[in-house]
């Protein structure tokens, strides 16, 4: 069937409308980009965590110390950290060279754990007691707990948040509709009255609504990549432990999942509200 | 084509307003529907339109018992019955032309044959200079002419007409009833409701007089239908 021209909507309801939907994709994209990367991040500082340990010990225990880790199953190597290494990763934080210089170090030992079979810490330190008792196991699980608890509860509401964005969409994409059909309800009544049918209303309606809902989206994905890109390349490394803000090409795939749903979900929505209208004529 | 069997009428919990209504509407018949203002007339043409359902009794509108037609079913019966509107209904923001060429754009006709139709029944009606002239552009009398012609584009089985000479003067609602006349002479069965008595009294057809709720059939001055 030929389009059947809706009244066109007043300028300024046309152009909310577009704002609102470019704003509410824009958002959704950026908040499920910002869960992605926080997820990145966790799994690095997991990495990091499970990845490495540390001993300290005396330096005349360091060898056997040295022998009893490598020894143990689920380490992969064990080195002794050079005290010129301990003294430059102290530096930040002590900003004075000749403090640091003169300051008493332990011997630490550098422990690589194999990720798929890490060793139990606590049979590796009931080890260490026996081969070397001043020396002292930390699996830096202490202080990383705290900070993995922050990024999946960061990550946990950047997804609640876009469920939120996501059912306010629904809403207002309902409301616009509504206004949308109050306006043209004389229309939809006469095309009802000549013979039309529920479901030609709605597409007819819908079909309508498509442009203004494409623009949105397309002005709302622009905006969320410009912004990923610029934050992406631009910002420096923040984080601990973690080299680079990144998201993988999955992650990409589902953001552009987001303007594509939002597309659908608009017009599904559309579509049933008119749809329900058109239902209620006599 | 129409059938009503002891049908009445009432809205929601409301006294009952159409009472034992009987008669038959045949193919290629010319009725005029009258009665005093609230008399029930654009109920009865609603019912006749499939936009209301009889509160008891029997109606058949195609051959359709209208109580057990499926509402899926009703947007197909009623592309076969042209409606014209006591308010026109014309969309202002369309051209004559598009307001005239809606019914065969829901029948899915192809836009050459439309063009065709369109510009013939606008030329029917003497508005074949006014295709693209807003309706906000036109007369009263114009107006109700594009309504006309759209009610009757899709050539429906029957026409419906409330009150069209209502917001016409008299020489146009006599041009409007000479239209009418000439559609049911191609075969189109007729209804028109009008309280205009002077206007029918012109015309020989039957009339159907709602008073208090019930319908009289009374034969017209002449001698068809």
């Amino acid at each position: 069937m030929s389009g059947i021209p809706f009244k066109s909507e007043q300028r300024t309801m046309r152009t909310l409308s577009v704002l609102v939907t470019a704003l509410m994709v824009a958002l959704g994209i950026l908040v499920l980009a910002g869960a992605a990367t926080l997820r990145h991040v966790d799994t690095a500082w997991r990495h990091a965590v499970t990845d490495r340990w540390t001993v300290e010990t005396t330096a005349a225990d360091a060898d056997k110390t040295v022998a009893a880790v490598k020894t143990t199953p689920g380490v992969t190597d064990a080195r002794i950290v050079p005290a010129d290494e301990m003294r430059r990763l102290l530096q930040p934080w002590l900003h004075d060279a000749a403090l640091t210089s003169a300051l008493p170090l332990p011997t630490l030992i550098d422990v690589s754990i194999d990720r798929d079979r890490p060793p139990s810490a606590a049979a590796l330190a009931q080890k260490l007691a026996a081969a070397a008792p001043d020396a002292k196991l930390d699996d830096h699980g202490a202080w990383t707990r705290d900070l993995l608890r922050i990024a999946e509860a960061g990550e946990a509401i950047g997804l609640a948040v876009f469920a939120a964005i996501a059912l306010t969409a629904i809403l207002t994409v309902a409301a616009t509709a509504r206004a949308r059909l109050a306006v043209n309800r004389d229309e939809i009544e006469l095309l009802h009255s000549l013979g039309a049918t529920d479901g030609f209303i709605a597409g007819q309606f819908q079909a309508g609504a498509l442009r203004a809902t494409v623009a949105g989206v397309i002005a709302g994905a622009a905006l969320a990549a410009a912004v990923i890109v610029g934050i992406l390349k631009g910002a420096p490394p923040v984080v601990p432990f973690v080299s680079e803000l990144r998201l993988e090409p999955a992650d990409w795939a589902v953001l552009a999942l987001v303007p594509a749903g939002a597309l659908l979900l608009a017009m599904l929505v559309t579509r049933w509200t008119a749809y329900g209208l058109a239902r209620r004529l006599p | 084509m129409i059938t009503f069997d002891n049908v009445g009428f009432r809205y929601g919990v409301g006294p009952e307003i159409l009472h034992d209504v009987s008669v038959s509407i045949e193919p290629g018949s010319f009725h005029f529907l009258t009665g005093a203002s609230g008399a029930g007339k654009t109920t009865l043409l609603n019912m006749m339109h499939l936009s209301l359902k009889p509160t008891r009794g029997f109606l058949s509108v195609f051959g359709q018992d209208v109580g057990a037609l499926k509402r899926r079913r009703v947007p197909a019966l009623r592309r076969q019955i042209g409606m014209v509107f006591q308010d026109f209904r014309l969309l202002d923001h369309m051209s004559a032309f598009d307001n005239v060429a809606l019914p065969l754009r829901l029948a899915g006709e192809k836009e050459r044959e439309i063009r065709r139709d369109v510009t013939a029944i606008l030329e029917w009606v003497g508005l074949g200079d006014a295709l693209q002239a807003s309706p906000r552009a036109l007369s009263g009398g114009e107006q109700q002419r594009v309504a006309i012609a759209r009610a009757v584009v899709a050539r429906p089985g029957i026409l419906l007409a409330d009150e069209p000479t209502g917001s016409v003067d008299e020489a146009i609602g006599q041009r409007i009833l000479r239209l009418f006349e000439e559609l049911n002479r191609l075969g189109t069965a007729i209804v028109i409701a009008t309280h205009n008595r002077s206007l029918i009294e012109r015309f020989p057809h039957a009339r159907l007089e709602l008073t208090d709720g019930n319908l009289v059939r009374l034969p017209g001055a002449g001698s068809r239908s």
